[in-house]
Protein backbone atom coordinates (compact mmCIF):
# COMPACT_ATOMS: atom_id res chain seq x y z
CA UNK A 1 0.00 0.00 0.00
CA UNK A 2 2.39 2.55 1.12
CA UNK A 3 4.74 1.46 -1.96
CA UNK A 4 1.73 1.71 -4.44
CA UNK A 5 1.47 5.72 -3.28
CA UNK A 6 4.92 6.38 -3.44
CA UNK A 7 5.07 5.02 -6.95
CA UNK A 8 1.60 7.39 -7.93
CA UNK A 9 3.92 10.63 -6.74
CA UNK A 10 7.26 10.12 -8.23
CA UNK A 11 4.62 9.51 -11.30
CA UNK A 12 2.38 12.79 -10.72
CA UNK A 13 5.94 14.51 -10.36
CA UNK A 14 7.78 13.03 -13.39
CA UNK A 15 4.42 14.06 -15.79
CA UNK A 16 4.74 17.56 -14.28
CA UNK A 17 8.07 17.82 -14.63
CA UNK A 18 7.68 16.94 -18.06
CA UNK A 19 4.44 19.19 -18.71
CA UNK A 20 6.60 21.88 -17.29
CA UNK A 21 9.40 20.72 -19.09
CA UNK A 22 7.56 21.47 -22.47
CA UNK A 23 6.03 24.46 -21.73
CA UNK A 24 8.83 26.47 -21.29
CA UNK A 25 11.06 25.32 -24.03
CA UNK A 26 11.41 28.69 -25.45
CA UNK A 27 10.56 29.73 -29.53
CA UNK A 28 13.21 29.75 -31.79
CA UNK A 29 14.64 32.97 -32.65
CA UNK A 30 13.55 34.43 -35.84
CA UNK A 31 15.92 35.81 -38.62
CA UNK A 32 18.46 38.71 -37.50
CA UNK A 33 17.21 42.48 -39.00
CA UNK A 34 19.94 43.41 -41.44
CA UNK A 35 18.62 47.22 -41.81
CA UNK A 36 18.73 47.53 -38.12
CA UNK A 37 20.22 51.17 -37.28
CA UNK A 38 20.62 52.17 -34.06
CA UNK A 39 19.57 55.42 -32.57
CA UNK A 40 20.95 57.39 -29.50
CA UNK A 41 18.68 57.72 -26.92
CA UNK A 42 20.53 60.90 -25.28
CA UNK A 43 22.70 63.19 -26.43
CA UNK A 44 25.80 64.78 -24.55
CA UNK A 45 24.45 67.91 -25.49
CA UNK A 46 21.34 67.26 -23.29
CA UNK A 47 21.10 68.46 -20.08
CA UNK A 48 22.38 71.80 -18.61
CA UNK A 49 25.61 70.14 -17.02
CA UNK A 50 25.85 67.97 -20.05
CA UNK A 51 29.11 68.86 -22.44
CA UNK A 52 29.04 69.52 -26.00
CA UNK A 53 31.15 68.24 -28.37
CA UNK A 54 33.16 71.63 -28.24
CA UNK A 55 33.92 70.84 -23.94
CA UNK A 56 31.27 73.98 -22.66
CA UNK A 57 28.32 73.12 -20.25
CA UNK A 58 24.81 73.37 -21.60
CA UNK A 59 24.78 76.36 -18.94
CA UNK A 60 27.70 78.11 -20.67
CA UNK A 61 26.47 77.69 -24.02
CA UNK A 62 23.05 79.03 -23.08
CA UNK A 63 24.61 82.10 -21.49
CA UNK A 64 25.22 85.38 -23.49
CA UNK A 65 27.11 88.78 -22.91
CA UNK A 66 24.63 91.62 -23.62
CA UNK A 67 25.33 94.64 -25.01
CA UNK A 68 23.21 97.93 -24.73
CA UNK A 69 24.52 100.96 -26.39
CA UNK A 70 22.12 103.23 -24.90
CA UNK A 71 21.65 107.45 -25.32
CA UNK A 72 24.62 108.66 -23.79
CA UNK A 73 26.24 105.06 -22.59
CA UNK A 74 27.64 101.95 -23.64
CA UNK A 75 26.91 98.87 -20.64
CA UNK A 76 26.89 95.28 -20.63
CA UNK A 77 25.08 92.68 -18.53
CA UNK A 78 24.11 89.01 -18.73
CA UNK A 79 21.34 87.20 -20.15
CA UNK A 80 20.17 83.13 -21.01
CA UNK A 81 18.47 81.55 -23.48
CA UNK A 82 15.38 80.09 -22.82
CA UNK A 83 14.46 78.91 -26.48
CA UNK A 84 16.21 79.49 -29.24
CA UNK A 85 14.84 83.14 -30.19
CA UNK A 86 14.35 84.43 -26.86
CA UNK A 87 16.66 85.33 -23.53
CA UNK A 88 16.16 86.27 -20.09
CA UNK A 89 18.12 89.11 -18.51
CA UNK A 90 17.29 92.18 -15.92
CA UNK A 91 15.64 95.32 -17.28
CA UNK A 92 18.20 97.30 -15.49
CA UNK A 93 20.11 95.62 -18.51
CA UNK A 94 18.12 96.74 -21.27
CA UNK A 95 16.72 99.98 -19.78
CA UNK A 96 16.98 103.25 -22.12
CA UNK A 97 18.86 101.58 -25.48
CA UNK A 98 19.10 102.21 -28.45
CA UNK A 99 20.46 99.15 -29.87
CA UNK A 100 20.91 95.85 -27.94
CA UNK A 101 23.10 92.76 -29.34
CA UNK A 102 24.04 89.85 -27.54
CA UNK A 103 27.53 87.61 -27.85
CA UNK A 104 27.26 83.81 -27.53
CA UNK A 105 30.33 81.84 -26.07
CA UNK A 106 31.82 80.97 -29.20
CA UNK A 107 31.49 84.72 -30.21
CA UNK A 108 28.66 85.07 -32.56
CA UNK A 109 27.09 88.29 -32.33
CA UNK A 110 23.27 88.76 -32.59
CA UNK A 111 21.14 91.64 -32.88
CA UNK A 112 18.30 91.69 -30.70
CA UNK A 113 14.87 92.61 -32.41
CA UNK A 114 13.05 93.50 -29.03
CA UNK A 115 12.72 93.72 -25.49
CA UNK A 116 10.36 93.53 -22.93
CA UNK A 117 10.18 94.97 -18.78
CA UNK A 118 8.17 94.36 -16.42
CA UNK A 119 7.75 96.56 -12.84
CA UNK A 120 7.00 93.80 -10.92
CA UNK A 121 10.81 92.79 -10.66
CA UNK A 122 13.85 93.47 -12.65
CA UNK A 123 13.35 90.91 -15.35
CA UNK A 124 13.43 91.80 -18.95
CA UNK A 125 12.45 89.29 -22.02
CA UNK A 126 14.93 89.59 -25.36
CA UNK A 127 14.00 88.18 -28.79
CA UNK A 128 16.14 87.78 -31.21
CA UNK A 129 15.68 86.71 -35.38
CA UNK A 130 18.67 84.67 -35.58
CA UNK A 131 19.33 81.89 -33.17
CA UNK A 132 20.81 81.70 -30.61
CA UNK A 133 22.18 78.60 -30.19
CA UNK A 134 20.99 74.90 -29.06
CA UNK A 135 21.36 74.74 -25.26
CA UNK A 136 18.28 76.35 -23.62
CA UNK A 137 17.55 77.00 -19.27
CA UNK A 138 15.42 74.15 -17.72
CA UNK A 139 13.74 75.93 -14.85
CA UNK A 140 13.25 74.50 -11.71
CA UNK A 141 9.50 74.50 -9.98
CA UNK A 142 10.49 75.46 -6.70
CA UNK A 143 12.62 78.60 -5.34
CA UNK A 144 15.96 77.24 -4.13
CA UNK A 145 15.79 77.31 -0.24
CA UNK A 146 18.65 78.58 2.77
CA UNK A 147 21.67 76.53 2.20
CA UNK A 148 21.44 75.11 -1.16
CA UNK A 149 24.59 75.57 -2.92
CA UNK A 150 24.21 77.40 -6.65
CA UNK A 151 26.50 78.04 -9.34
CA UNK A 152 26.60 81.75 -11.33
CA UNK A 153 27.57 81.63 -14.74
CA UNK A 154 28.14 85.08 -16.06
CA UNK A 155 30.47 87.59 -17.43
CA UNK A 156 31.45 89.77 -14.72
CA UNK A 157 32.48 93.52 -15.80
CA UNK A 158 31.81 92.42 -19.49
CA UNK A 159 34.85 90.12 -19.48
CA UNK A 160 35.20 86.60 -19.85
CA UNK A 161 32.60 83.97 -19.46
CA UNK A 162 32.85 83.17 -15.67
CA UNK A 163 31.29 80.28 -13.60
CA UNK A 164 30.98 81.05 -9.75
CA UNK A 165 29.92 79.13 -6.99
CA UNK A 166 27.86 80.27 -3.63
CA UNK A 167 25.32 79.30 -1.04
CA UNK A 168 21.63 80.25 -0.84
CA UNK A 169 21.80 82.71 2.21
CA UNK A 170 17.79 82.84 2.30
CA UNK A 171 14.47 85.35 1.40
CA UNK A 172 14.90 89.06 1.96
CA UNK A 173 12.94 92.04 0.96
CA UNK A 174 14.38 93.45 -2.12
CA UNK A 175 17.31 95.75 -1.15
CA UNK A 176 17.16 98.26 -4.09
CA UNK A 177 13.11 98.75 -2.95
CA UNK A 178 11.98 98.00 -6.46
CA UNK A 179 10.56 94.52 -6.69
CA UNK A 180 7.51 93.12 -5.33
CA UNK A 181 7.59 90.34 -3.28
CA UNK A 182 10.28 88.20 -2.24
CA UNK A 183 13.81 87.71 -3.60
CA UNK A 184 16.78 85.41 -2.74
CA UNK A 185 20.55 86.77 -1.21
CA UNK A 186 23.53 84.59 -2.06
CA UNK A 187 26.99 84.62 -1.11
CA UNK A 188 28.14 84.22 -4.54
CA UNK A 189 30.60 86.70 -5.65
CA UNK A 190 29.15 89.16 -8.69
CA UNK A 191 30.34 92.59 -10.57
CA UNK A 192 28.72 94.71 -12.27
CA UNK A 193 28.40 92.73 -15.99
CA UNK A 194 26.67 89.70 -14.30
CA UNK A 195 23.57 91.11 -13.55
CA UNK A 196 20.73 89.17 -15.52
CA UNK A 197 23.11 85.45 -14.98
CA UNK A 198 21.49 82.76 -14.53
CA UNK A 199 21.66 81.36 -11.33
CA UNK A 200 21.35 77.21 -11.36
CA UNK A 201 21.10 74.69 -8.82
CA UNK A 202 22.83 71.50 -8.15
CA UNK A 203 21.04 69.74 -10.92
CA UNK A 204 21.43 72.76 -13.43
CA UNK A 205 18.27 73.88 -13.18
CA UNK A 206 18.01 77.96 -13.10
CA UNK A 207 16.10 78.71 -9.71
CA UNK A 208 16.76 82.48 -10.08
CA UNK A 209 18.54 85.40 -11.90
CA UNK A 210 21.15 87.65 -10.91
CA UNK A 211 20.23 91.48 -10.54
CA UNK A 212 22.34 93.19 -7.62
CA UNK A 213 24.84 92.83 -5.06
CA UNK A 214 25.85 94.81 -1.95
CA UNK A 215 28.66 96.07 0.06
CA UNK A 216 29.16 92.79 1.83
CA UNK A 217 29.48 91.19 -1.25
CA UNK A 218 26.02 89.43 -1.04
CA UNK A 219 24.55 89.20 -4.26
CA UNK A 220 20.94 88.87 -5.00
CA UNK A 221 18.53 86.94 -6.98
CA UNK A 222 15.21 87.40 -8.75
CA UNK A 223 13.82 83.58 -7.79
CA UNK A 224 12.52 81.44 -10.45
CA UNK A 225 8.80 81.53 -9.22
CA UNK A 226 8.71 85.28 -10.29
CA UNK A 227 10.41 84.22 -13.64
CA UNK A 228 7.73 81.40 -14.06
CA UNK A 229 4.87 83.70 -13.43
CA UNK A 230 5.98 86.58 -15.85
CA UNK A 231 7.03 83.78 -18.58
CA UNK A 232 3.02 82.26 -17.50
CA UNK A 233 1.89 85.45 -18.01
CA UNK A 234 2.85 88.01 -20.95
CA UNK A 235 0.35 90.78 -19.87
CA UNK A 236 2.87 91.92 -16.89
CA UNK A 237 5.81 92.29 -19.72
CA UNK A 238 5.57 95.78 -21.51
CA UNK A 239 7.21 96.21 -24.86
CA UNK A 240 10.85 98.83 -24.29
CA UNK A 241 10.93 101.84 -26.63
CA UNK A 242 14.10 102.82 -27.54
CA UNK A 243 15.59 106.09 -26.35
CA UNK A 244 16.19 109.03 -28.92
CA UNK A 245 19.50 108.96 -30.67
CA UNK A 246 21.47 110.87 -28.24
CA UNK A 247 24.80 109.98 -29.07
CA UNK A 248 27.93 110.06 -26.51
CA UNK A 249 29.34 113.38 -25.86
CA UNK A 250 27.08 115.91 -26.20
CA UNK A 251 24.82 115.09 -22.89
CA UNK B 1 59.64 15.88 -15.96
CA UNK B 2 61.91 18.86 -16.23
CA UNK B 3 59.91 19.82 -19.73
CA UNK B 4 56.45 19.26 -17.78
CA UNK B 5 58.16 21.67 -15.05
CA UNK B 6 59.01 24.23 -17.21
CA UNK B 7 55.66 24.15 -19.38
CA UNK B 8 53.40 24.27 -15.13
CA UNK B 9 56.35 27.41 -14.59
CA UNK B 10 55.39 28.83 -17.68
CA UNK B 11 51.67 28.42 -17.33
CA UNK B 12 52.10 30.25 -14.00
CA UNK B 13 53.72 33.24 -15.16
CA UNK B 14 51.95 34.08 -18.63
CA UNK B 15 49.12 35.32 -16.72
CA UNK B 16 51.38 37.75 -14.82
CA UNK B 17 53.12 39.06 -18.16
CA UNK B 18 49.58 39.86 -19.72
CA UNK B 19 48.49 41.93 -16.75
CA UNK B 20 51.98 43.94 -16.71
CA UNK B 21 51.09 44.36 -20.42
CA UNK B 22 47.48 45.57 -19.60
CA UNK B 23 48.65 47.55 -17.26
CA UNK B 24 51.08 49.17 -19.19
CA UNK B 25 48.56 49.44 -21.86
CA UNK B 26 46.58 51.32 -19.48
CA UNK B 27 48.75 53.88 -18.11
CA UNK B 28 49.43 54.68 -21.71
CA UNK B 29 45.60 55.26 -22.33
CA UNK B 30 45.56 57.45 -18.89
CA UNK B 31 48.53 59.66 -19.98
CA UNK B 32 46.59 60.13 -23.84
CA UNK B 33 43.21 60.91 -21.74
CA UNK B 34 45.36 63.21 -19.48
CA UNK B 35 46.80 65.25 -22.77
CA UNK B 36 44.08 65.52 -24.10
CA UNK B 37 42.17 66.81 -20.91
CA UNK B 38 44.97 69.51 -21.20
CA UNK B 39 44.29 70.29 -24.62
CA UNK B 40 41.07 70.50 -24.18
CA UNK B 41 41.46 73.00 -21.24
CA UNK B 42 43.79 75.02 -23.27
CA UNK B 43 41.23 75.22 -26.17
CA UNK B 44 38.46 76.17 -24.08
CA UNK B 45 40.58 78.85 -22.52
CA UNK B 46 41.63 79.78 -26.41
CA UNK B 47 38.10 80.60 -27.32
CA UNK B 48 36.81 82.59 -24.14
CA UNK B 49 39.88 84.38 -24.23
CA UNK B 50 39.39 85.05 -28.27
CA UNK B 51 35.08 85.55 -27.42
CA UNK B 52 36.36 88.17 -24.67
CA UNK B 53 37.68 90.01 -26.99
CA UNK B 54 35.98 89.87 -29.49
CA UNK B 55 33.67 91.31 -27.07
CA UNK B 56 35.56 94.21 -26.20
CA UNK B 57 36.42 94.71 -30.08
CA UNK B 58 32.56 95.32 -30.26
CA UNK B 59 32.30 97.33 -27.58
CA UNK B 60 34.67 99.54 -28.92
CA UNK B 61 32.92 99.64 -32.20
CA UNK B 62 29.95 100.16 -30.74
CA UNK B 63 31.58 103.39 -29.04
CA UNK B 64 33.63 104.36 -32.05
CA UNK B 65 30.23 104.54 -34.23
CA UNK B 66 28.61 106.49 -31.41
CA UNK B 67 31.56 109.18 -31.26
CA UNK B 68 30.89 109.61 -35.10
CA UNK B 69 27.49 110.11 -35.03
CA UNK B 70 28.29 112.38 -32.17
CA UNK B 71 30.37 114.22 -34.70
CA UNK B 72 28.41 114.28 -37.50
CA UNK B 73 25.63 115.92 -35.41
CA UNK B 74 28.15 118.43 -34.33
CA UNK B 75 29.28 119.11 -38.13
CA UNK B 76 25.79 119.52 -38.94
CA UNK B 77 25.36 121.95 -36.04
CA UNK B 78 28.31 123.54 -36.48
CA UNK B 79 27.43 124.14 -39.90
CA UNK B 80 23.77 125.23 -38.86
CA UNK B 81 25.32 128.37 -36.66
CA UNK B 82 27.84 129.31 -39.77
CA UNK B 83 25.12 129.23 -41.89
CA UNK B 84 23.24 131.64 -39.42
CA UNK B 85 26.48 133.85 -39.05
CA UNK B 86 26.67 134.23 -42.55
CA UNK B 87 22.89 135.00 -43.17
CA UNK B 88 23.40 138.22 -40.34
CA UNK B 89 26.80 139.39 -42.78
CA UNK B 90 24.66 139.20 -45.47
CA UNK B 91 21.74 141.20 -43.81
CA UNK B 92 24.60 143.79 -42.37
CA UNK B 93 25.89 144.22 -45.69
CA UNK B 94 22.07 144.68 -47.33
CA UNK B 95 21.82 147.03 -44.88
CA UNK B 96 24.79 148.88 -45.56
CA UNK B 97 23.71 149.35 -49.51
CA UNK B 98 20.32 150.38 -48.46
CA UNK B 99 21.71 152.97 -46.39
CA UNK B 100 23.93 154.25 -48.65
CA UNK B 101 20.80 155.69 -50.63
CA UNK B 102 18.52 156.30 -47.95
CA UNK B 103 16.19 158.29 -49.88
CA UNK B 104 14.89 155.62 -52.19
CA UNK B 105 13.26 153.94 -49.65
CA UNK B 106 10.89 154.47 -46.83
CA UNK B 107 12.28 154.97 -43.39
CA UNK B 108 9.69 152.63 -41.97
CA UNK B 109 11.10 150.14 -44.67
CA UNK B 110 14.66 150.65 -43.37
CA UNK B 111 13.68 150.35 -39.71
CA UNK B 112 11.91 146.87 -39.97
CA UNK B 113 14.97 146.02 -42.25
CA UNK B 114 17.14 146.68 -39.63
CA UNK B 115 15.19 145.11 -36.74
CA UNK B 116 14.80 141.75 -38.97
CA UNK B 117 18.32 141.84 -39.43
CA UNK B 118 19.10 142.74 -35.73
CA UNK B 119 16.71 139.80 -35.15
CA UNK B 120 18.63 137.41 -37.36
CA UNK B 121 22.02 137.84 -35.92
CA UNK B 122 20.50 137.88 -32.26
CA UNK B 123 19.39 134.48 -33.59
CA UNK B 124 22.92 133.22 -34.78
CA UNK B 125 24.76 135.21 -32.03
CA UNK B 126 22.97 132.94 -29.72
CA UNK B 127 23.33 129.46 -31.75
CA UNK B 128 27.36 130.31 -31.65
CA UNK B 129 27.38 130.77 -28.14
CA UNK B 130 25.32 127.52 -27.30
CA UNK B 131 27.33 125.64 -29.79
CA UNK B 132 30.39 126.98 -27.79
CA UNK B 133 28.95 125.63 -25.04
CA UNK B 134 28.04 122.43 -26.57
CA UNK B 135 31.62 121.23 -27.71
CA UNK B 136 33.60 122.89 -24.59
CA UNK B 137 35.96 120.63 -22.63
Amino acid sequence: MRRTRQATVAAAVAAALALAGCAYVPAEPGELPSDFVPSPTASPGDGPGALSPDGFTAAQRMTVRVRNVGCGFISTGTGFALDAHTLVTNRHVVTNSKLITVTTYDGRTITATAAAATTVADIAIITTEESLGNAFARRAQEDPAEGDVITVVGYPNGGRLTTTTGVVLGPTTDPLGGAVGTVFATSASVEQGSSGSPVLDESGDVVGVIYAKNFSNQSFIVPVSTLNTLLEENALLVPETPCSNTPMGLT
Amino acid sequence: MGAARRRAHADRIRPGRAARGERAALAEANQQIDLLDDQLTASKDTVLRLQAQNAQWGDDAAYAQEQILALEELTVEASSVANSLSRCIEGHEQLVTYLQTPDDYEPEELESFRASVDELCTAATDAHLDFQQSVAP
